[in-house]
């Protein structure tokens, strides 16, 4: 027998016996959450404190594995194929259910692979412009654009970004022209915010607030369905006249489809439970992200409906990667 | 033929137009767009003429005959062992763990030197892969597989 | 005296027993990851990160900065002893400091890395206290025009790197651009020259194309040594450099630490080229230019301060702007977040004893870090004094071990190989990898900022001369070429002259 032919024997009827015996004793071995970003991203800071929290009630060790590269899909694929039934992905919007729309051929189908245990963060995307630009909210911005077609820049945190796509889809909403100017990260774009290149970005909140403190730019809107916690006097885009505008980052936890589903219930009562806790949404919220919470079917109907809602921004912004 | 082409400068030359055309050729699959928007094909194919146009210039300024760099055989069992050995651990890493890729890393690298001692090679091989394990892996608490993963 | 008070209330801040513990901690465990290749500062920060919250603000930051730092110094003790850079900042000190180090004289070769990053330390922290503001404000004035003409400086200044043919390091340089064009690009996303391989799509990392280059080149042409009869001699000489070493290496050291506290505000690549930047002076005003690349120890000296500087500088602009310049900075100002401190202008007034406090704790750690790493330098030559035979499969161990922890990738371990099998070919054909890897790691930040300083102007390609920052590197960079170029023709034409006669 081939060395090949027997490790797939052993691997199926490992899978066999380990579907029966899960139910009860789950996990009997060490959980992995895989973070498809580097170490030090949000997501990781993310999954560290979730991870943290999760061994103590799951009586096994958590550990963070981070598999970055190639916008997220690396780890995210790691996931998909992942066979040990103690994998868990820290997964977010960008290689889910914005890179369908993004990547001709991905190796994984979100629908198929993966089965969705809970929604963990929202993070506020806030726009923010420079001080000196004469404009407080979206409709003044929209006429100075108007005025102005194809002179103002705006900086995104990547090309196919949730930042990118946002404006995109402001772009969209209100009919004008504003130059894509991408750089790499939510640190170089503010910081050419605060140099004066560009007018105005979509990024996260924590990399503008320092900014916002120094009193070089003003936060004119959130990207998000509702206002931030943490930035409660910024109104959101939808509120400014544009109702159903909604750009919501967020990370949430998913395993492998072939998962019982006691056990994603079971990981989702536990990280409901963190998630209830005051000083993880402390430590949560001095990160920048917001901890949400939800049950595995609201967590992939919020997927559903955005994997119908990109492809359409996508195809407008021109932005596209092969 | 074969002495004209064997000079240090002449087969540098031959490698970087060889490169230089590589990405020029390959950049001709992106767009090139414009200054004012450049394409992902416009910097690539740039840098790769001019690599081209380096490499002529290092091939024909080359000057004098055989130089000592380029003489002699190639270290083909230094070469050899080298890349054996990491290509074994990266082939074993995953399925057999890290101590038994270290030992097979160890052994088959050690092929690299003439007159080496099994004895002392098979010793050495166990100390490295005992004292990896445990820096790497106990100690630094990287995620990786220590033991084969079935059985 | 507002400087002296503030100091004071810095020192007493680090220099409590607590801190001095976490400064300790901190500086050895940066030293450890700065040795183990592939595992740097930044995933070191990363996993400690969460085990930050029990302590206090100031602790927490005073142990992290000292892991970054630390880690600084670590990466060039592995550079010296066997040609590994484990960091970027560390692969000038490969050139000099390997070969002092071949000749016997590792032990000055680390002596004098340490002594130079605690006197460049030392002045960074004194920069740092009293030009914060100032070295802020050039660092906001650099756009993508300022970026694309300093980096350009950068690459005609690597020329000077090389101590062979003018025309090969330039085509290694172009090559090195080019090699840091694979992988996806920037601006427009695209992923090139990465033929649908999943781990190509973020382009070759560093680490792997260094161990390639340097160490694994390296160990090849030590073991073809071996096969021609010839022992590979590990030569163990005195630890300490002598009187006229630090004669020599002193002035370099000042050079390298201008060079470094200006260059390491700026955001990117600041640190790296500093370290570049300085080997180049230190070739042009040597009045042996042709010792470099052979273990010259100014070679070592100039560079390792400067990086050391470099390092402390760019805690400036996130300090004062709560903008990072590096990813290990990111994390920095994650670690303030995490204890609610917003780090921006108003530290310094809100949260004295913290700014103040990590400012004096630097100094303190560089100071521990001498403190620590002398005694060590016995250590690590007695490392060397191994057979050979036992230290590479060593050496070969450690390093893939390191490139599979960067990313838990196999792909990364086999992509060692055609590196380290073009590295020795480049040795046999007489072209120098330093000059390749600056390309390489300053290519992605020219394309990018090139592209993106072209798209703002609307592609007006005088933007590069009609902003006064980038005009005058651009002019600096020209005079190098012609300085450079000007010698060649003058030998050459006196070539012509002679075969004339």
């Amino acid at each position: 027998m081939s060395s090949r032919l027997r490790g797939l024997l052993v691997c199926v009827s490992s899978c066999f016996l380990s579907l029966s015996a899960m139910a009860q004793s789950w996990p009997s071995q060490p959980v992995k959450i895989v973070v498809p970003t580097p170490a030090g991203s949000s997501v990781d800071i993310v999954a560290r404190v979730i991870g943290e929290k999760l061994t103590p009630m799951l009586g096994q060790p958590v550990i963070v594995e981070n598999r970055p590269g190639a916008g997220g899909t690396i780890g995210t694929d790691a996931v998909a194929k992942a066979r040990d039934g103690h994998t868990l992905l820290m997964g977010y919007n960008g290689p889910l259910t914005v890179a369908p729309s993004l990547y001709p051929k991905l190796p994984y189908d979100l629908a198929k692979d993966f089965a969705p245990v809970i929604l963990v963060v929202t993070q506020p995307n806030v726009l923010a412009v420079r001080s000196d630009l004469k404009v407080n909210n979206i409709k003044e911005l929209v006429a100075l654009a108007k005025a102005k077609p194809g002179q103002l820049d705006y900086a995104s945190v990547g090309n196919g970004s949730l930042s990118h796509l946002a404006m995109e889809m402001l772009k969209m909403y209100t009919n004008t022209y504003i130059v894509h100017i991408p750089f790499n990260g939510g640190p170089p774009a503010a910081q050419a915010l605060n140099g004066g290149e560009v007018h105005m970005a979509f990024a996260a909140l924590s990399n503008l607030q320092p900014l916002v403190k120094a009193g070089k730019v003003k936060l004119i809107a959130v990207s998000n369905g509702r206002r931030s916690v943490a930035a409660p006097m910024v109104p959101t885009v939808a509120e400014q006249g544009f109702p159903g505008f909604d750009a919501t980052t967020w990370n949430g936890v998913l395993v492998p489809s072939n998962t019982p589903r006691e056990v994603i219930l079971k990981l989702n009562k536990a990280i409901g439970q963190i998630l209830a806790l005051p000083d993880v949404q402390a430590r949560l919220l001095a990160a920048g992200a917001e901890s949400a919470g939800s049950t595995p079917e609201q967590f992939g109907a919020l997927m559903k409906s955005e994997l119908a809602a990109w492809p359409a921004v996508v195809k407008r912004s021109g932005a596209k990667l092969d | 033929m074969k002495h004209f082409l064997a000079h240090p400068d002449r087969l540098a030359g031959l490698l970087f137009v060889l490169f230089g055309a590589g990405f020029a050729i390959g950049a001709g699959a992106y767009d090139m767009g414009t200054a004012a928007q450049m394409g992902p094909g416009f910097y690539p194919r740039l840098l790769g003429g001019l690599l081209v146009l380096l490499g002529i210039a290092i091939f024909v300024t080359a000057q004098g005959k055989d130089a000592p760099g380029i003489a002699g055989r190639l270290p083909w069992r230094a070469l050899l062992a080298v890349c054996a050995g990491v290509a074994v651990f990266g082939l074993s890493l995953e399925c057999l763990g890290l101590f038994i890729a270290s030992v097979l890393l160890v052994g088959v690298s050690s092929l690299g030197q003439p007159g080496r001692r099994w004895g002392e090679v098979a010793l050495s091989a166990l100390v490295l892969a005992l004292l990896a394990c445990a820096v790497f892996a106990w100690g630094l608490k990287l995620p990786l597989p220590v033991w084969p993963k079935f059985g | 005296m507002d400087l002296l008070n503030h100091l004071a209330l810095g020192f007493q801040t680090a220099l409590s027993l607590h801190n001095l513990l976490y400064c300790f901690i901190g500086v050895l465990l940066g030293t450890a990851v700065g040795v183990l290749p592939g595992l740097g500062p930044l995933s070191t920060i990363a996993m400690l990160l969460p085990m930050t919250y029990a302590l206090s603000p100031v602790s927490a930051l005073i142990m992290l900065a000292g892991i970054y730092y630390g880690a600084q110094y670590g990466g060039s003790i592995t550079a010296i002893l066997v040609n590994m850079p484990g960091e970027s900042s560390s692969v000038v000190t490969c050139l000099d400091g390997y070969q002092m180090a071949r000749r016997g004289r590792a032990g000055a070769a680390l002596a004098i890395s340490a002594l130079g990053s605690f006197f460049a330390g030392s002045v960074a922290t004194v920069i740092i206290a009293g030009f914060a503001a100032p070295l802020t404000d050039l660092a906001t004035r650099f756009g993508s025009a300022e970026y694309v003409a300093l980096m350009v400086l950068g690459l005609v200044g690597a020329v000077v790197l090389a101590h062979g043919s003018l025309l090969k390091a330039l085509a290694m340089i172009v090559l090195g651009l080019l090699l840091g064009v694979v992988g996806t690009d920037v601006n427009s996303g695209t992923a090139r020259f990465s033929f649908d391989v999943p781990e190509l799509m973020d382009g070759f990392n560093f680490v792997v194309v260094a161990m390639g280059l340097f160490a694994f080149a390296e160990i090849i042409r030590n073991l073809e040594q071996a096969e021609a009869g010839q022992t590979v001699l590990q030569k163990v000489g005195s630890l300490w450099p002598t009187r006229a070493e630090l004669r020599e290496a002193f002035p370099a050291v000042l050079r390298g630490t201008c060079l470094g506290s200006l260059l390491g505000v700026l955001p990117g690549g600041g640190a790296v080229m500093s370290s570049f930047a300085s080997y180049s002076l230190e070739k042009k005003v040597s009045r042996h230019p042709e010792a470099f690349g052979k273990g010259a120890i100014c070679g070592v000296a100039g560079p390792e301060s400067a990086n050391n500087a470099g390092a402390q500088t760019s805690f400036i602009p996130m300090l004062t702007l709560g903008i990072p310049p590096n990813p290990v900075m990111a994390l920095m100002v994650g670690a303030m977040t995490i204890h609610s401190i917003q780090p921006g202008p108003q530290v310094m007034s809100a949260n004295p004893e913290l700014f103040w406090g990590l400012i004096a704790s630097m100094w303190v750690g560089n100071g521990m870090l001498l403190v620590l790493n002398l005694p060590l330098i016995g250590v690590w030559i007695r490392m060397l004094s191994l057979p050979y035979r036992l230290l590479y499969p060593a050496i070969l161990l450690c390093c893939v071990i390191g490139v599979y922890g960067m990313q838990n990738n196999v792909f990364d371990v086999m992509l060692i190989l055609p590196f380290a099998l073009l590295g020795y070919l480049f040795h046999r054909l007489g072209c120098e990898p330093a000059p390749l890897l600056l390309g390489f790691i300053l290519g992605p930040m020219l394309e990018e900022n090139l592209r993106r300083a072209l798209r703002l102007s609307r592609g007006d390609p005088t933007v590069f001369l009609t902003r006064p920052i980038s005009l005058v590197l651009l002019l600096i960079a020209a005079g190098l070429l012609l300085a450079v170029l000007l010698p060649k023709v003058r030998d050459r034409r006196e070539q012509v002259f002679v075969e004339d006669d």
